[in-house]
């Protein structure tokens, strides 16, 4: 993987133009076998590209993200550019605004190779459920790349794009950098605008970067957490960059035990390596407790699969997306419409979504998921009045082989150590921390206080520096210069 | 047991063709998430109020909508600048 210093450097220096590197983007991206990308955007990324060229010939200097070759999540709106959730619902879905995020990106003069592929409107941890086919796993394309996110973090740690823009509801972003052996990082809520971020749970969505290093994660953040009045929900960030220094001195880093139960001998292994690590530079390893991990997960399938029903209410096949043969009624032709649209997985999710908000049920379900959220954050906040961060694995396994057959329940269990940040609107991050006896990169994940986005990134940064970046994914795909 | 008569309410619920919902594979993952989802029943929750976050409200200004073509553009059936509907028999639903 190539970092965003790396590129610049060589643009700077002329050793290529920016747009003699976006072909080499774009060709590599178009003979992929992995496929990361739904869309390719030559037209875009040229013109980009072109922008940049003439202002290294005007003798100016680049912006942290100018001339960087990125591939956005194909559920992050771009106007003109196909936007397809990875559906039939939207595979036709042109929007005619951007994301405020990759408005941000944009106006950096990022260069969009393509729009990597996802699972269905973000609801899965494998990559398998899009309608365009699963993306494969650059260091082994006979396992999956994880989702949702499978596409960008297939395009970076694959040499098909520097960094890339994903989003993460319940662990999207961070997961599928795991598998792949990218650094992949979830910012508080709120500290990315979500307008023009097409919505599953509002309540759990962010934007989220991955990069081929936490300085470029780092980066990309910065960009894009730029102010948007159009998102009442967004917050701002502190720029982090800044505040990667590489030090964790006296930083109190806490290991629960209800994270490491049951782990395969490699991640147990590796995750056991990454905490002599970080004491060893310096971090005081903290025992703390979180009882309530177990009950994470169906809270979190329970609010997230309520939410989607609610946001996934508005295909309809009207207005846009998806729209069947008209049947007797208006009822029906929606109906229709949304079945042929919706792949197995989300049809699930609205189903359960529906289930649990229905009267009668609602108490039970929702109500009692609203509440058990406030303890879960309550249970958290407390936790970090003993450490500064939580240390946990990613994902309690590596990656899983392609076509692998299980019921939706064991899939979810993908996401145990994700959906507790997503749940309490925490920051968090996963780098790459080792690799299993088949070669698969383990994820090492640490969780920090809301806005403390910088904290938690430093120690990521930290850790990497003491590593020397080893374990990052190092594959012979895509670009080399 | 969700029983037949719950199912096809639920798919009526969610604008979901009925054939789709009874479908024995759809029918068997939704019980299986339902217990799932079951397993919180049991789980004590200490906390029971929000704090009271103040809501972020934009200043109440009339602005510009977005541009008519550019919202029609990605209907399947558009006529005369407006959306359509079913264009033939009955719009009403009873479910």
């Amino acid at each position: 993987m190539y970092t965003i210093r790396e590129i610049q450097d060589r643009i700077m220096t002329k050793q290529i133009s920016c747009t003699e590197l976006t072909k080499l983007y774009l060709d590599a991206a178009a003979a992929d076998t992995l496929n990361a990308y739904i869309t390719s955007t030559p037209e875009h990324a040229l013109a980009a590209a072109g922008a940049v060229d003439r202002k290294i010939a005007a003798g100016e200097s680049l912006r942290p993200l100018e001339g960087v070759p990125v591939c956005v999540k194909d559920n992050i709106s771009t106007a003109g550019i196909l936007t397809t959730c990875a559906s039939r619902m939207l595979e036709d879905y042109v929007p005619f605004y951007d994301a405020h995020a990759w408005t941000l990106l944009k106006g950096q003069g990022a260069v969009l190779i393509g729009k990597g592929n996802m699972d269905e409107f973000a609801m899965g941890s494998t990559g398998e459920t899009s309608r365009f086919g699963s993306t494969a796993n650059p260091v082994d394309p006979r396992y999956v790349a994880g989702g949702s996110s499978s596409g960008c973090a297939a395009a970076v740690a694959g040499n098909l794009a520097v960094c890339a823009m994903g989003s993460d509801t319940g662990g999207s972003v961070r997961l599928p950098a795991a598998y792949c052996g990218a650094v992949g990082f979830k910012p508080t809520y709120g500290a990315a605008s979500r307008r023009g971020l097409v919505a599953f749970a509002s309540s759990f969505d962010q934007i989220g970067p991955i990069g081929g290093s936490v300085e470029d994660v780092a980066a990309l953040l910065d960009a894009i957490t730029g102010k948007d009045p159009g998102d009442m929900t967004h917050r701002g960030l502190t720029p982090v960059r800044p505040q990667l220094t590489g030090s964790v001195k006296g930083l109190r880093v806490g290991l629960a035990g209800e994270f490491f139960e049951e782990l395969p001998a490699s991640v147990a292994a590796a995750l056991t390596e990454a905490v002599s690590v970080l004491e060893n530079a310096g971090a005081e390893i903290v025992k703390v407790r979180f009882p309530l991990l177990q009950t994470c997960l169906p809270l979190y399938y329970i609010l997230s699969s309520a939410e989607a029903s609610s946001n996934l209410g508005r295909y309809d096949g009207i207005r846009y997306g998806h729209r069947a043969p008209e049947g007797d009624t208006l009822h029906e032709t929606i109906c229709r419409s949304r079945s042929e649209g919706f792949g197995a997985e989300v049809k699930r999710r609205i189903l359960l979504g529906t289930y649990v908000l229905r009267a009668g049920y609602k108490d039970d379900y929702y109500g009692k998921a609203q509440k058990l959220r406030l303890t879960v954050r309550a249970e958290l906040e407390k936790l970090f009045e003993s450490c500064d961060l939580l240390l946990t694995p990613t994902v309690p396994h590596t990656a899983r082989q392609k076509g692998e057959s299980l019921e939706p329940v064991q899939t979810y269990r993908s996401d145990l150590c994700t959906v507790p940040a997503n749940i309490a609107g925490v920051p968090a991050v996963s780098v790459p921390c080792g690799r299993d006896e088949n070669g698969l990169p383990i994820g090492l994940q640490l969780m920090g206080r809301a806005f403390r986005d910088g904290l938690v990134l430093n120690a990521a940064y930290a850790y990497e520096l003491a590593t020397a970046g080893a374990y990052l994914a190092k594959t012979d795909r895509g670009v080399r210069l | 047991m969700i029983t037949n008569e719950e199912i096809l309410r639920l798919a009526d619920l969610a604008k979901l063709s009925p054939e789709d919902v009874t479908a024995a594979s759809l029918r068997e993952d939704l019980e299986s998430l339902v217990t799932f989802a079951g397993t919180i029943v049991g789980v004590q929750a200490k906390i029971t109020e929000s704090r009271a976050e103040p809501a972020a409200l934009r200043p109440d200004l009339s602005v510009p909508s977005a541009d008519r073509e550019a919202v029609l553009q990605n209907a399947a059936v558009t006529e005369s600048g407006f959306f359509v509907v079913n264009s033939g028999g009955s719009h009403v639903h009873n479910p």
